[in-house]
């Protein structure tokens, strides 16, 4: 089936917004004809590139028409396109992702309350306002991420959500950092692990209820933080009103929303979602061989090197002799992007792409690199980013069962014409 | 020194009430779209199982996006998981049949069909359920007791795992559904019908399944029980 990256949906604004891609694109990028049958058709469906990825567009509130994964708790994946439109990923096409469909739909400010417990010297009972006046708010432009985001990709297929290249987003969260909330309380010594609990909980019970736990230094280290705004803005419901957890370079699962009750335990936490999901093989890679169960697992935590191209969907056209300007977004888990390297000949041979501005380590980080076709004939390109750390992106990908922490060096096929 | 705390607190009050924007701090309310998903329609006994249990708690999408390759064995792993840790409260005797039912219809011993048939099975809000409900099949599992007594019957079709009678759980407390039809003489052969043929719209964006195998006596017995609470 044609590879294609490109997602179309039917509503005004978004059709408004694709034309505008194209006109920013240029006459030469290619869009799918299949896709531009949905579009003339108004469908509001698209095909990920994948076997059985035909998906609806679905528009939850707070939200513009994103990609439907599951009705039911809501799971919504944001159009690849977005991320070329900025280095911030808009509120209204940011991600969503929950576990049980047991979720908040009303929240009242005035009466929300975070509990702070288990082993602190002061519990506390904290309302929304009481956590704005625990002094000056902190900033930090950071990556969300699933940890599956991209497993439709994976080969053999894993089973779970099956999701494109859409299941991650860039905001600038405001909030204070935990390490103020759990100072206040006072951590006792002997803690071990800090749990984080949100409002959204099983259907019936019985169910494990979805809890979350870090190590106490991570919770202390002063950059995990509690946010009630991001790129601005209140959270939307759907990621978290009114406070979300935020663990900088750390996979999504951590990320609790709506958050309700912050526990500290004086051993390691051993609900569901610690001790049976989330764990990847504990080694170097976490990876195995396809099909392989691994030895020992370890709970999933930063993430590993990803980049992007997003200016060039799989299948577009480029001008030969002629220079383009092919731009991406890289970032890693925290220890910071500090090169990207463009390849247009499949990873023969590699040039330095320019990074753009930096936002942080956390962010995304924008880069840009000119690609001159010389002659009319299709092109393979690669993008592969390095941190800080000298850590990197695999050529071939490798497999894990849950199908977790894809990052692969992508391949973007083009055609010079 | 407690009557200089006191007039702090006040003060501290009387400056938020005064900083406060009007109308701020209202409760964020959201209202979700319906669900368009459905299982796939079978004459496999496990469709109804599927419908009856599985969208207790999520959509049915779950099911219909997972790889086609998809082999009996994880069907089997991820319908146990569903009933432990879980808490989904089938039978482990109907285990079987659901994993039947999914693994033929979204996994790997789907019969050979068009690739796009049995994949994405979506109806639209324009469907109706009448539509739907012709393509159901015919009994394979008889679900009347002898007696029709009302509590058998909730407990045999599983009604209990959405409804209670004095609260919402998945679907409406009987007790709303009682007063919302309380004045309505057309009642019993209205929620009879929404038994039968499943309801969508009516209480929220989760659609209740159609109960297609209860005949018109259980139906009725079922009515008038939930009209009377």
């Amino acid at each position: 089936m044609p590879k294609e990256r490109g997602t179309v949906d039917a509503s005004f604004e978004s059709r408004r917004q694709f034309l505008h891609h194209l006109s920013v694109l240029g006459a030469g990028t290619a869009i799918s004809s299949t896709a531009l049958e949905a579009l003339a058709a108004g469908e509001a469906r698209v095909a990920l590139p994948f076997d059985n990825g035909e998906r609806e567009m679905a528009t939850f509130p707070q939200k513009r028409p994103l990609i439907l994964l599951t009705s039911r708790p809501p799971q919504l994946e944001t159009p690849f396109a977005v991320f070329n439109d900025g280095i911030l990923t808009p509120n209204d096409a940011f991600f969503v992702r929950y576990h049980w469909s047991g979720i908040p739909t009303s929240i009242d400010p005035e009466t929300y309350r975070l509990r702070v417990g288990g082993k602190v010297a002061a519990p506390l009972e904290l309302s929304l306002a009481d956590l704005k006046r625990l002094g000056d708010p902190v900033e930090l432009v950071a990556v969300n991420q699933c940890s599956g985001n991209s497993r439709g990709y994976f080969t053999p297929r894993a089973n779970g959500g099956q999701l494109a290249h859409g299941a991650m987003g860039n905001a600038r969260w405001t909030g204070v950092p935990l390490k103020r909330v759990l100072d206040k309380a006072g951590v006792q010594a002997g803690a071990v692990q800090v749990t984080f609990d949100g409002l959204d909980r099983p259907p019936l019970d019985g169910g494990p209820d979805f809890v979350k736990a870090l190590a106490v230094e991570h919770a202390l280290d002063g950059e995990v933080m509690l946010a009630w705004a991001m790129n601005g803005e209140d959270l939307p419901m759907l990621n978290g009103y009114p406070v979300r957890l935020i663990v900088p370079g750390y996979y999504g699962t951590y990320w609790v929303k709506h958050l309700s009750h912050i526990q500290v335990v004086d051993s390691v936490f051993d609900g569901f979602w610690m001790s049976a999901a989330y764990r990847i093989p504990d080694n170097a890679c976490a990876c195995v061989e396809p099909g392989a169960t691994p030895a020992k697992t370890t709970p999933i935590n930063r993430f590993n090197v990803r980049s992007f191209i997003t200016s060039l969907v799989d299948g577009a056209t480029v001008p030969a002799g002629r220079a383009t300007m092919v731009r991406g977004i890289a970032f890693d888990g925290g220890d910071g992007i500090t090169g990207v390297a463009f390849s247009a000949d499949g990873g023969r041979s590699w040039n330095d792409a320019r990074l753009g501005r930096d936002l942080g380590k956390y962010s995304f980080r924008e880069w840009t690199a000119p690609f001159t076709p010389p002659r009319k004939a299709a092109y393979e390109l690669k993008v592969r980013a390095v941190n800080r750390n000298q850590q990197s992106q695999p050529l071939a990908a490798v497999w894990n069962p849950p199908g977790y922490m894809r990052n692969v060096v992508e391949t973007t096929h083009v055609l010079a014409v | 020194m407690h009557i200089h705390w006191k007039f702090a607190r006040l003060c501290s009050l009387l400056i938020a009430g005064a900083l406060a924007p009007a109308g701020a701090a209202h409760a964020l309310d959201i209202t979700l779209p319906s669900e368009t998903a459905r299982y796939q329609p079978s004459d496999l006994p496990g469709y109804r199982l599927a419908q009856q249990n599985c969208l207790t708690c999520h959509s049915a999408q779950y099911a219909q996006y997972q790889p086609r390759s998809s082999p009996r064995a994880y069907w089997d792993a991820t319908v146990k998981k569903m009933k432990k840790p879980f808490g989904a409260p089938f039978a482990d005797d109907d285990i079987p049949a659901i994993v039947d039912y999914l693994v033929k219809t979204y996994g790997a011993e789907r019969p050979a069909a068009p690739a796009a048939a049995a994949g994405a099975v979506t109806i639209t809000a324009a469907a109706t359920p009448a539509a739907t409900t012709q393509n159901q099949p015919q009994s394979t599992t008889p679900q009347t007791t002898a007696a029709r007594d009302p509590q058998a019957l909730l407990n045999a079709n599983g009604c209990l795992a959405c409804h209670a009678v004095d609260k919402k759980i998945v679907g409406p407390a009987f007790r709303e559904v009682a007063a919302k039809y309380a004045k309505n003489p057309d009642a019993a052969v209205q929620i009879a019908r929404s038994m039968r043929e499943g309801s969508d719209g009516k209480w929220g964006p989760v659609p209740m399944p159609p109960f297609s195998e209860l005949s018109d006596a259980d139906l009725k017995e079922l009515a008038t029980w939930v009209l009377s609470r």
